[in-house]
């Protein structure tokens, strides 16, 4: 079994090496247009250890106080057993059907219909059901939902995707940075470096080279991002049916979610653990990619009929979604 | 030098033996934790069904034919001892309680009474447990028996007396989906 947990592992990886190399080249980008001194490199390297440092000083905070988004919101409420027996117990029972401690459970009052997980280890994870969701479900409805967000901690996607919505927020940065210094300065380190010889025209192809770095790395990292959550958007239904081998339920569930508009904004850092993409306030719609089309993945559970095991998943999805590249999950042996 | 080399050739196959027979001990373990999971939600479900039977009787008098049967069912799966035997118990006691369930719709007043409903949600989650500790516990049995059926372990848990254990099945007709208990 952790052999398996390796090789999905190491298939995130190809995507955070991508994103790490993005934040580094930023990074050294914005060293070398403050101090542009080939010679020494080192305005690069000093600009690769402060993009570093800042990814670092935020994956701790985020590591630290990773499951406070959801004590954030102000209308989230912790409940026990005794305050909602039906949603304890089937959470009680994921935990039996996928061998993960229980997590803490809360309702947010909202009338949108979202559910999340978060806690970036699975011993102090997270899920979290809005009470508009949570009153218009039933119970198996209910159960494909929780399971779909138990599966995102137990493919440790909380962790995954917080290191990688990290990497993302990080180049996001350092682009800016980048832009701002350009703009305020007005491109004057021409001026600057002109002194030194008349290497003007290689000097002016590198800006040019550092400006558009700065514009396409946050559009790269973007869609890093977005391929990976999707990926693991899939795969939480994957080992969802797996754990309850109800497709339906799930399908059900989404066809009810999918004909909800009521704004809801979990912060950057839950959407991606969402059970779809939260609507957000229309300025903020280019959040959206997080989640996979509603429809393909209904339409994928419907057409479970003959197993809810890993590999009919993978089979479906393909054809589905014309690509083999799900990942695999740790459940995927069975 | 003969003698160091045959030494060696001896330790080198007592630690892979040694390897092996705690290979089949670990497993032997595990099995019997996913086999004490589910015996404790069969215990759960064996003390649920006489409050269930309690309260249902007063609102529902002609189905007294279907509470005598839940409760010889119920004292056959507490009388089982071999994993099939159980297996086989509880399926029946899971279609008689399904069937009861179906039969208790007749009886609206009943969607009224908080400890009925209460006790239809601790034996429809209790029911679900079983069910998913009983695939985690089958796939562990699967495990535990290839590993000691191939070759050569088979030779070291003949030698060491590990037995194949039981799966615990139930009749064709579930097997394939969760019991639906939507209560």
């Amino acid at each position: 079994m952790y052999e398996l947990i390796r090789s999905n592992r190491r298939k995130s990886w190809f995507v955070f090496i991508g994103m790490g190399l993005l934040l580094i080249t930023a990074g050294a980008a914005i060293g070398f247009y403050l101090d542009p001194n080939p010679e020494s490199g080192q305005g690069a390297l000093g600009g690769i250890f402060i993009a570093i440092i800042l990814w670092a000083i935020q994956a701790l905070i985020a590591f630290l106080g990773g499951d406070k988004i959801i004590l954030n919101m102000s209308n989230a409420h912790k409940i026990s057993s005794n305050d909602d027996k039906e949603l304890f117990n089937v959470i009680d029972e994921l935990s039996i059907a996928s061998g993960l401690p229980m997590p803490d459970i809360y309702v947010i009052d909202t009338p949108a219909m979202n559910a999340f997980a978060t806690g970036t280890n699975p011993k102090k994870s997270v899920v979290a059901i809005t009470s508009g969701l949570r009153s218009r479900l039933s119970r198996q409805e209910m159960q494909a939902v929780m399971a779909h967000e138990m599966s995102h901690i137990y493919n440790r996607d909380v962790k995954y995707m917080t290191f990688a919505s990290i990497m993302l927020c990080t180049i996001v940065i350092l682009s800016e940075i980048l832009l701002r210094t350009f703009l305020f300065s007005g491109g004057g380190r021409k001026n600057s470096s002109n002194k030194g010889g008349g290497n003007g025209a290689a000097q002016l192809i590198i800006i040019v080279a550092v400006i558009a770095l700065a514009i396409l790395a946050p559009i790269l990292a973007r869609m890093f991002y977005f391929s990976l959550s999707r990926k693991r958007e899939y795969l939480a239904d994957a080992t969802a049916v797996n754990f309850t081998r109800d497709p339906n339920s799930l399908a059900n569930a989404l066809e009810k979610i999918a004909g909800d508009n009521t704004v809801f904004d979990p912060g950057k850092m839950a959407a991606a653990m969402c059970i779809n993409k939260p609507r957000l306030k229309e300025h903020k719609e280019n959040l959206s990619s997080t989640h996979p089309p509603i429809q393909k993945r209904i339409a994928i559970l419907r057409a479970l009929s003959m197993g809810t095991d890993y590999d009919t998943y993978t089979k479906v999805y393909a054809s589905v979604v014309g690509k083999s590249d799900l990942p695999k999950s740790k459940k995927s042996k069975s | 030098m003969t003698l160091w080399i045959i030494l060696g050739i001896v330790a080198v196959l007592i630690i892979w033996i040694i390897s092996i027979y705690n290979g089949m001990v670990k497993m032997r373990n595990k099995v019997d934790k996913e086999w004490r999971n589910i015996d404790v939600q069969l215990e759960r479900r064996y003390s649920l069904i006489p409050n269930l039977i309690e309260t249902v009787k007063g609102y529902a008098k002609h189905e007294q034919g279907t509470f005598e049967k839940i409760t010889e069912f119920r004292s056959q799966a507490m009388n089982a001892r071999s994993v099939g035997e159980k297996a086989q118990a509880n399926s029946q006691l899971s279609s008689a309680l399904a069937g009861l369930t179906v039969q208790m719709e007749a009886y609206p007043e009943l969607k009224a009474n908080t400890n009925f409903l209460n006790l239809q949600e601790e034996l429809a989650s209790t029911e679900n447990k079983i069910s998913f500790s009983r695939s985690i516990y089958n796939e562990v049995v699967m495990d535990f028996n290839n590993k000691i059926q191939i070759f050569p372990n088979n030779i070291f848990a003949g030698m060491f007396n590990f037995k194949e254990k039981e799966l615990f099945e139930i009749s064709t007709a579930e097997v394939k989906e969760v019991p639906k208990v939507s209560f």
